[in-house]
């Protein structure tokens, strides 16, 4: 052996070690100042005087497994050098960061377990910056979380303090969403045995010109509107590319410039706030875009919902045009050019049941 | 999908991430979950969530799309923004067909909430949670007060109680008495019963005096200039303990602190309340900067700062506006209206010391055409649009 290797062995044997057992029972052998990081470890052998040996080894919270362990250890030797620039220790910090988020949630358990907070504040500032601009779902599996508010909460009405016609629109909007809600609860029972019935749009037209069965008519009709709303908040999603204050922008210039085409929705809009049923105030764009209020709140909520109505409605009339998001607006174009009285008819009915 | 128990994050952990995230995203994701719904709501996440945010201040933009624009087309907007770009400023809500009247400066935010005058009625709202709350309207007095005498409201913040309250001065409505009423309305409770009241001693024990200048309130109290007993005589500051309710009159260093009226500058400099005394309507070489140095003691300290002439060329407007200080002492500037013509905007900062002033480009006010053409900026040549700077704008998620 060479000198070097003698005076590193010596080293070695007088540096002292504490033993760590990982939750996953793997012992580990640590250097006794990386270890005096942690508090939890530092109490355990000032007080109880356990960790010295291979034996009495300190066993760590459950939440830090071998894995978690190697690359805490790794942080932590990394930050002791006190020789380090905080431009080093940054970009150190940067591609420490660098995992999945499966990885990155247990490595902030783990640090928050052990107390290490430079680790639980590093871990939780990427971890917030990593769900902030996401929608609720991402949000959900990132995190692990339950979906365990009920539809109604999550449509809680907004405190309309300015008397604002934006957030009175919105807390009817939820209303009558809640109420459909019931009424979808309802129906259920009642489609159940009337499952099967397959219609083309044709059929449609003559049984409400006809006069049949009310229920049937007004179920349907009322998922051909729930489908209108659905194609203009559809639609409304569609931009939310950078800043949502953009998206009220373009809607602005919508109802503004009524000429312009960029979804062809837009025009609809302005068609259908001739008609006088209860739906054409929701649709004004300027109630939706401007204020913020509706956009943030009731987006990915109200998307999901719609968006599994959509495919309801598709199923049920058995269509082959409703495929994608783009085709279906289609249906929208032949509810309105059809006939402008199979809305009116529509509409009409709508509040009478309601 | 089946979640297993031991994959579940720790409430504190959990609150450790939310705590990180804006104010805007917060609201979004009250809707993610129970857990989330009750922490968000809980007093001691919104207590902590604001003095994180204290310490991450931003500046709370905010400026209208024009006096003449017609009242169903009035916009309030309010923005976010960092202090040192370059990133975009963060829209967080525009209020609608409003008459925002112009103010005596009393735009900036306290704690969170911001105070405007909408005639005849007080409004306060907060941006990070959009709530909106309209004062009830003030009692009917005689507008007996000569001009420039400045009456009206301003919100204060008492830290000690956590209390929000609204100060209104209104001429008194006793006959043959000229003094200056005060009613406080302490935004607490139901809504409904608010109310505004007067204040103790309201009207043997308080001197008669003429309030000229603009509000800022600092670390609980609310100070402006007047002259006492009457305009023209001698100059003071009044300084009106929120919690308190009290009054007291600090001798002003100098007439010069209230010579421009309306247009006499208080700020909060280094936590302390500083007046700075320029020519407001016209370039400038220097200022002088007069410091409150000691409250109790009615002390004040002065420096005269030499200002570039250089600079003015630089800028399009010669109306500056001294929203504060950021937190490493340097004094804002920042132009009191919107350029006509689409550009950027620019605040800048002036170094005390080295006598050094830096610019900063705040991103997305309004310099871009699109925006502002759909909002109907400048349609006419005498068209303005003042833009109003709270420099450490915290993010509050109380519900009032």
């Amino acid at each position: 052996m060479s000198e070097s290797d003698l005076a590193i062995m010596k080293r070695e044997m007088m540096q002292s070690y504490i033993w760590l057992k990982t939750a996953d029972g793997s012992i580990q052998r640590v250097e006794q100042e990386i270890a005096m990081f942690f508090p939890m470890i530092c109490q355990e052998v000032v007080y109880k005087g356990v960790g010295t040996s291979k034996n009495h080894a300190i066993s760590l919270p459950q939440q830090v497994n071998q894995a978690v362990f190697s690359l805490i250890l790794d942080y932590c030797r990394f930050h002791k050098v006190p020789g380090r620039s905080n431009k080093e220790r940054k970009s150190y910090d940067q591609k420490f960061i660098r995992m999945d988020s499966k990885m990155l949630r247990e490595l902030a358990s783990a640090a928050d377990s052990l107390q290490l907070k430079p680790l639980v504040d590093l871990t939780c500032r990427t971890l917030a910056r990593t769900i902030e601009g996401k929608p609720l779902e991402e949000i959900r599996e990132i995190l692990n979380l339950p979906d365990d508010l009920t539809e109604e909460e999550k449509l809680e009405p907004l405190k309309n303090t300015m008397d604002d016609p934006g957030i009175r629109l919105l807390n009817r909007l939820n209303a009558k969403k809640r109420k459909e809600l019931k009424e979808r609860e309802r129906l259920k029972n009642v489609e159940v045995e009337e499952h099967a019935v397959e219609r083309s749009v044709d059929d449609l037209i003559s049984f409400i010109n006809g006069g049949d069965p009310k229920v049937v008519k007004t179920s349907k009709g009322k998922k051909k509107n729930k489908k209108k709303k659905n194609k203009k908040i559809v639609s409304s999603n569609d931009k939310e590319g950078a800043e949502d204050f953009h998206d009220k922008e373009s809607h602005d210039l919508h109802s503004k410039q009524q000429g312009v085409e960029e979804t062809g929705s837009g025009i609809r809009e302005v068609e259908v706030a001739n008609l006088p049923s209860t739906e054409d105030d929701i649709f004004t764009p300027k109630s939706w875009s401007e204020d913020g209020y509706i956009d943030d709140e009731i987006d990915p909520v109200m998307k999901e919902m719609l968006d599994r109505e959509i495919e309801d409605f598709a199923r049920r009339l058995n269509s082959n045009w409703v495929r994608s998001r783009g085709q279906e607006r289609r249906p929208v174009h032949f509810s309105m050019n059809g006939n402008g009285t199979i809305r009116r008819h529509i509409g009409y009915n709508l509040d009478v049941i309601m | 999908m089946k979640r297993k128990q031991i994959d579940h994050i720790p409430l504190d952990l959990l609150v450790e991430i939310l705590i990180r995230l804006p104010a805007k995203s917060l609201i979004k994701f009250k809707t993610v979950s129970k857990i989330w719904l009750s922490i968000i709501l809980s007093r001691v996440f919104i207590d902590s969530f604001v003095s994180i945010s204290s310490t991450r201040s931003r500046f709370l933009v905010a400026f209208n799309n024009g006096v003449f624009a017609k009242r169903g087309e009035k916009r309030l907007f309010f923005f976010s923004s960092s202090q040192e770009g370059p990133e975009s400023a963060n829209h967080y809500m525009t209020l609608r067909n409003l008459d925002v009247s112009t103010l005596i400066g009393s735009c900036a935010s306290v704690h969170g909430f911001m105070g405007c005058q909408i005639s005849p009625r007080y409004m306060i709202c907060n941006p990070s949670t959009r709530q909106v709350i309209l004062l009830p309207t003030l009692p009917i007095s005689p507008e007996r007060h000569p001009s420039p005498d400045i009456r009206g409201t301003c919100l204060g913040y008492d830290p000690v109680s956590d209390q929000f309250k609204a100060l209104s001065l209104i001429s008194s409505r006793l006959r043959n008495h000229d003094h200056v009423e005060h009613l406080v309305l302490t935004l607490k409770g139901d809504k409904r019963k608010y109310s505004w009241r007067q204040i103790q001693g309201n009207y043997y024990s308080i001197p008669p005096y003429s309030p000229v200048t603009m509000r800022v309130c600092i670390r609980g109290k609310v100070y402006y200039g007047a002259w006492t007993p009457k305009f023209g005589m001698e100059p003071v500051i009044v300084c009106f303990d929120v919690r308190s309710e009290k009054l007291t009159f600090i001798k002003a260093p100098s007439r010069d602190v209230l010579f421009w009226q309306s247009d006499s500058l208080l700020l909060e400099y280094k936590g302390k309340l500083a007046s700075i005394v320029r020519y407001p309507f016209d370039i400038f070489d220097s200022f002088d900067l007069w410091i409150l140095e000691d409250v109790e003691k009615h002390e004040w300290s002065k420096q005269t700062c030499a200002f570039p002439l250089s600079w003015w060329d630089s800028v399009s407007s010669l109306k500056m506006s001294f929203p504060g200080t950021n937190k490493a002492g340097e004094l804002i500037l920042a132009p009191r209206y919107l350029d006509h013509q689409v550009g950027p905007y620019y605040i800048f900062y002036y170094n005390v010391e080295t006598n050094n002033i830096r610019r900063v480009r705040l991103q997305g006010i309004a310099d871009d055409e699109e925006f502002r053409h759909s909002y109907g900026f400048g349609k006419t040549i005498r068209e303005s649009h003042a833009v109003y700077i709270t420099p450490e704008h915290v993010e509050n998620l109380r519900v009032l």
